[in-house]
């Protein structure tokens, strides 16, 4: 064996984990801040906090129409995985009989009871491609006139938006100002953990007060008058 | 002082193969069975560990005698994969029963390396010896070029040039050897365009996702890494974090100042060989063999680390004693216990 060849492939080879060390270094150093940057931009995603709209009520202050949070159980078929036949059982356990095929807009399951989230925790833990979202839901006290007055709500990015009548004429007061918040997501679209930011907390909208009482309310809807 | 490059290269052999476990439990701790590949992992080391043992305390005069026969059974077997191996990502270079797969160029490295050294240390002509050991290469590149791993004919390849230029071959020869290794490199990027992909975003990074996620795994690590097990970038973007891009995971993980421990390990392992390779009281063939071992395991990990570092277009290459793959590491552990066996020849002469 030829010592000074071997020796000058051993200084290549110095020479070579030389340059992986600097190179290295640099990343943890001097180019750390911008690559990072690069990185948020890849895969920091900002999203809406819902508002709690505001409640409408009667003179006496009787509540007619109010939000209520709830949350809703959606299967992420975007991920890099399904949803796997002990986590489909488990559900099936939890839920009773569940459609699995449901398009990607719609959950799995809405309207989650506590015990229900405490249960679901431990498959989301295990990375199960699952995901909680709360929204609002607009509730209605039992009344025909305030049904029909009240007007509705659509739901955009998460936020609820007056379409008609009173939601509508009130809808800078009632809406309030949605938070923000922010998260990293991965290449399939799950949230990565310990990820969240909040940019700013949401605003609660404003309660509307009524000059009537609910019964002049339901009595001039019977009698036909403009209230 | 032999015994101590002996324990050297046990020690740095044990110590990289916990960075690697380290590595594939935070390349999983986001996904369904963080434990699971771990766990294998773990196994395959007991394995190694048992491998290395063993194959050092065969006689490296075993190994020379039976070293054509042992390269025959591993070249018969690697030859094989077309007809009865599984394809994975487009190769085909397993053989798979049940849960347990086998990656026979990975085992065979050893064996390979074996060959080369019983060819180039025959007592023939010079010219017969290099003809020879520029066939039997071929003959192997041609079995590994047809699954097809680009990555581990390179690995051959650049380990039959470096033994037969520290074996003092002409040069003339080398560079006609090298010649055939460009015409080689560009047919294959002839017949496979994704290659001649990997080289154009090599040379424009920030057309190349790969790199960028690369990079960013690492930058995320710092100097001292994120905690163990919050490898996120990996878990989340990098391609095969415990496997291809295990360093930029490692990274992520314990930081600059850990991968820079992980360098001088690797660092360490090639010099305690290299010394070996170098002490005339050694029979020629066991410092050839020493060498050719410190010059795989060298150029695999310093072409992955590069790779790692967005020094180098991506090759697929594992990075040795630290990616998760049995067959990888059993094959080291195969590699090293005959290199340490070659050492103890030089014991067993005195």
């Amino acid at each position: 064996m030829n010592t000074a060849r071997f020796c000058v492939i051993l200084f290549f080879f110095g020479a070579a984990f030389i340059c992986c060390a600097v190179k290295g270094c640099r990343l943890a150093g001097p180019d750390r801040e911008k690559i990072l940057a690069r990185g948020e931009k890849i895969a920091r995603v900002w999203r809406h906090l819902p508002a709690r709209r505001g409640r409408i009520l009667d003179k006496n202050g009787k509540v007619l129409v109010w939000s209520e949070l709830y949350c809703d159980l959606h299967y992420n078929k975007s991920g890099a995985y399904e949803l796997s036949e002990d986590e489909q059982q488990t559900l099936i356990e939890l839920f009773g009989k569940i459609d699995f095929d449901v398009p990607p807009s719609k959950p799995l399951r809405r309207h989650l009871r506590p015990d229900e989230l405490i249960a679901l925790e431990e498959l989301l833990q295990k990375g199960a491609p699952l995901r909680i979202l709360v929204r609002h839901e607009r509730l209605l006290c039992d009344s025909d006139a305030v049904r029909t007055l009240a007007g509705k709500t659509e739901l955009r990015n998460n936020v609820q938006y007056g379409i008609s009548g009173w939601e509508l004429q009130n809808e800078l007061l009632l809406r309030g100002v949605p938070g923000r918040y922010s998260v990293l997501i991965d290449r399939f679209g799950n949230y990565m953990p310990k990820s969240f930011k909040l940019g700013s907390p949401p605003s609660d909208g404003k309660d509307l007060k009524l000059p009537e009482t609910l019964e002049e309310i339901e009595q001039k809807f019977k009698e036909g008058k403009e209230l | 002082m032999k015994m101590s490059l002996r324990g050297t290269v046990i020690f740095s052999m044990i110590l990289l193969t916990f960075f690697g476990l380290l590595t594939i439990l935070s390349s999983q701790s986001e996904t369904h069975a963080p434990y699971y590949l771990f766990l294998r992992q773990l196994l395959s080391f007991g394995a190694a560990v048992g491998l290395m043992f063993l194959c050092g305390t065969i006689p490296f005069a075993f190994f020379r005698r039976n070293g054509l026969l042992l390269a025959g059974i591993s070249f018969l077997a690697v030859l094989g994969l077309p007809f009865l191996g599984s394809r994975i990502n487009g190769m085909c270079g397993w053989f798979r029963y049940g849960d347990f797969s086998l990656q026979p160029t990975e085992i065979a490295k050893a064996f390979f390396l074996l060959g080369l050294v019983v060819i180039l240390k025959h007592s023939g002509k010079e010219s017969y010896r290099f003809f020879a050991g520029l066939g039997y290469t071929l003959c192997w590149i041609g079995a590994i070029v047809i699954q097809p791993d680009f990555g581990t004919s390179f690995i051959y390849f650049s380990l039959f040039l470096t033994l037969i230029f520290i074996t003092g071959i002409r040069w003339r020869w080398l560079i006609g050897c090298a010649l055939l290794a460009a015409g080689g490199a560009a047919a294959f990027i002839h017949l496979h365009p994704y290659a001649g992909k990997r080289l154009t975003a090599f040379l424009n990074p920030a057309s190349s996702w790969h790199l960028q996620q690369l990079e960013l795994a690492s930058a995320r690590g710092g100097w001292f890494g994120s905690k163990i097990g919050q490898a996120l970038w990996s878990n989340a973007y990098v391609p095969l974090p415990y496997n291809d891009s295990a360093y930029a995971t490692l990274t992520e993980t314990i930081g600059f100042a850990g991968a820079l421990l992980v360098l001088v390990l690797f660092a360490v392992l090639l010099g305690a060989l290299s010394c070996i390779a170098m002490q005339k009281e050694v029979p020629p063939a066991a410092r050839l063999f020493t060498a050719g071992c410190a010059m795989i395991i060298g150029i695999q990990t310093l072409l992955h680390i590069g790779v790692n570092l967005s020094l180098l277009p991506p090759t697929g290459l594992t990075l040795p004693l630290i990616s998760y793959g049995g067959s990888s590491l059993v094959g080291c552990g195969i590699l090293l216990g005959i290199a340490l066996s070659a050492a103890k020849d030089k014991v067993a002469e005195k």
